[in-house]
């Protein structure tokens, strides 16, 4: 896994570079594609360390696409950040829910962005923390 | 089934007549018996037993008498058409209540027919009447609906498609204003923050179609919770405040007495006022003066009332019942920015979904009042559904969750997402009838308090208080931007004497209340 690398899924090309351009600006480096099948072809080839997916796809719905990402064993400990226009709360719920790290409302507050990027790396790099999140608590 | 069906298959139309005079069931008896096409009848004398038929089976039509052993006049057809609202009536009357027929057309009958005057043909020719009728104002209905369904999902769709390029707008823009394509000289830099001002104003609109798309088809949401409305009122002001100013406008409040919380949805409360307050801007010119006003609602005590007044042009008379309605524009508005007409409609949603009242008073050219209702809080109201059963109040214990900032680098966005991340992480570990996640969070520096109501003893309550202290444990976000502690606070058991319910449920809530203050204390 690519500690600097980071997956952009929209079919908004635009959005998706001005995201890209945010993001190269804090030395992260981008990947983007614009539909589902390709993006996790694109994650498979390139394990990025975290994937920004848009929930409103060409091909499927964004959920749907989580799902096929979490199918993949290798994929498992890639972080979903869910992006979307639409926040209500059902959706929020359901991306949660499902696996989602974190759900951002677009236009992206790129403050929150990027805070949420360095807590997922942070995660990985110090085995503290990791432990902590796969630990389960005895019921 | 509609009258051609019937009338071509010559399967036998199925009447119920509800009517206590013997005779004149006969009389319907005797006036179907002529005819060549078969009727199937059946009898009812008292409404009571006319519903029970109902129940069992649904008739064709449903021949009516409105004055009954244990119903009269209009109450009659409206009992019927709640039972039965897909079966046509046709109302049976004297001679001389025209006028109560008409009402009982009004209120939900398809015609009425004079007994006195009645023969078979006048009889058969009303029930088809009826039948058909009932068909097509059935079939209207329901195309009204096709139709309206069909413009909200448009909506919906359109307000969906029209977010995305204007986020690419104003993602852009912030990287310009960032400076991440180069420097900027001060005149673009005042470009660039008008563009992102009128992007977040284009957003503001979009937000409100989605608001009145999802009114429309009853999907808009709210989250009530014990609210302070003066703090509502606050942030209200210290939003729209400027706004006024530039305007030349005067924005006051006058809260007074003291008003107990409310039960409702800050965020939708924050909402109304925002919306009325922005109405009241377009029709007040310089000058004028906008009052925000809060009391203790003189019809209900349980319910506080709410007023924005101005001193703008007024509504005219003839105009005051169209001002909530979808789309509504006032023409003579002080402003060219006159919004989409949305406002006021998704105002009154909200105010209704909360079980409120909306209302406007104008006088022309002196100005308007909005006024709104909205409940008090009542923690009894709130949790006798869980604690109250089979009439007797059954034993809780109250189970705090505190969470706390983990750092000083939790930025306020983020702090906002982890605690809405652990609610819904703590309604998740809740059994949706024996625990109730109680509307008070205690907002301390830099941590918060949720308290969930359990209905169960101390070791039940034990039970709850692990799960969700295993759930937050494995959420990753929550991990990393927050530290919690789960406990549990035993309530103090019933008192020995006898009391009612109410009385016992009122003590209970008191400790409630105190138990939680103490633990904010701690």
């Amino acid at each position: 896994m690519n500690l600097s690398k980071v997956l952009i899924v929209d079919d908004n090309i635009d959005l998706a570079q001005a995201l890209e351009v945010r993001l190269c600006a804090n030395d992260y480096q981008t990947l983007v594609a614009r539909d589902g099948s390709s993006a996790v072809a694109l994650a498979l080839d390139e394990m990025p360390f975290a994937i920004l997916l848009d929930l409103h796809l060409p091909d499927e719905d964004g959920l749907a696409v989580m799902q096929r990402f979490r199918s993949f064993p290798e994929l498992s400990s890639v972080q979903i950040i869910v992006v979307s226009a639409d926040c209500s709360p059902v959706t929020q719920h359901k991306a949660l829910e499902q696996g989602a790290h974190a759900f951002l409302e677009k236009p992206v507050n790129h403050h929150l962005l990027l805070h949420t990027l360095r807590d997922i790396q942070m995660r990985s790099t110090d085995p503290e923390h990791l432990k902590a999140t796969t630990h389960t608590y005895p019921l | 089934m509609s009258l051609s069906t019937i009338m071509m298959n010559e399967t036998a139309t199925q009447v119920l007549v509800v009517d206590d005079s013997a005779a004149d069931r006969n009389l319907v008896r005797l006036s179907l018996q002529a005819s060549t096409h078969p009727y199937d009848l059946e009898y009812a004398e008292r409404l009571s037993e006319g519903l029970d038929k109902l129940e069992k089976r649904s008739p064709h039509i449903i021949l009516l008498d409105l004055n009954l052993p244990d119903s009269q006049g209009n109450e009659t057809v409206q009992r019927v058409t709640d039972k039965a609202p897909d079966v046509p009536i046709l109302v049976l009357t004297g001679s001389d209540d025209d006028h109560m027929a008409l009402e009982a057309v009004r209120t939900g009958a398809q015609d009425y027919i004079v007994k006195g005057k009645m023969d078979g043909y006048a009889l058969t020719r009303a029930m088809n009447h009826a039948i058909e009728r009932h068909q097509v104002l059935g079939a209207l209905r329901q195309s009204r609906q096709t139709q309206l369904d069909f413009k909200d999902k448009f909506l919906s769709h359109v307000s969906h498609e029209l977010r995305s390029p204007l986020a690419c707008i104003h993602q852009f823009v912030e990287v310009m204003l960032d400076g991440l394509a180069g420097p900027l000289t001060a005149k673009e830099r005042e470009y660039l923050q008008s563009i992102l001002r009128n992007a977040g104003q284009l957003n503001n609109l979009i937000n409100d179609l989605l608001d009145a798309a999802s009114a429309n088809v009853g999907k808009l949401t709210i989250e009530p919770e014990r609210v302070e409305a003066g703090d509502v009122i606050g942030q209200a002001v210290l939003m729209l405040g400027p706004k006024a100013k530039t305007r030349g406008v005067n924005l006051v409040t006058r809260i007074a007495p003291p008003i107990p919380p409310l039960q409702a949805d800050p965020r939708r409360l924050l909402q109304i006022f925002i919306n009325l307050v922005e109405n009241a801007l377009k029709f007040t010119d310089a000058g004028g003066e906008i009052e925000m006003r809060a009391s203790i609602f003189a019809g209900d005590p349980t319910f506080v009332r709410f007023s924005i007044a101005d001193t703008g042009r007024g509504i005219n008379p003839e105009n005051l019942k169209l001002v909530f309605d979808r789309l509504y524009q006032e023409q003579n508005a002080a402003s060219s920015r006159q919004g989409l007409g949305l406002g006021l409609t998704i105002c009154k949603e909200l105010v209704e979904q909360h079980g409120g009242h909306i209302w406007v008073e104008s006088n022309l050219g002196k100005g308007s009042v909005f006024s709104f209702t909205l409940p008090t809080f009542s923690l009894p109201a709130i949790v006798s559904p869980i604690l109250v059963r089979e009439g007797r109040l059954q034993q809780a214990t109250l189970v705090a969750i505190e969470i706390a900032r983990g750092s000083q680098t939790v930025t306020d966005e983020l702090w906002e997402l982890t605690r809405r991340r652990c609610r819904a992480i703590v309604e998740r570990c809740m059994l949706p009838d024996k625990d109730l996640l109680l509307p008070y969070t205690l907002a301390l520096e830099r941590r918060e308090m949720m308290f969930v109501l359990a209905c169960a003893d101390a070791p039940g309550a034990a039970v709850l208080e692990k799960r969700i202290l295993g759930m937050l444990f494995a959420a990753p976000q929550v991990a990393n931007s927050c530290v919690y502690d789960v406990s549990c606070i035993a309530l103090p058991g019933m008192p020995a004497d006898k009391r009612q319910l109410e009385e016992q449920l009122e003590w209970v809530c008191e400790k409630l209340e105190k138990a939680i203050q103490k633990a904010g204390g701690s």
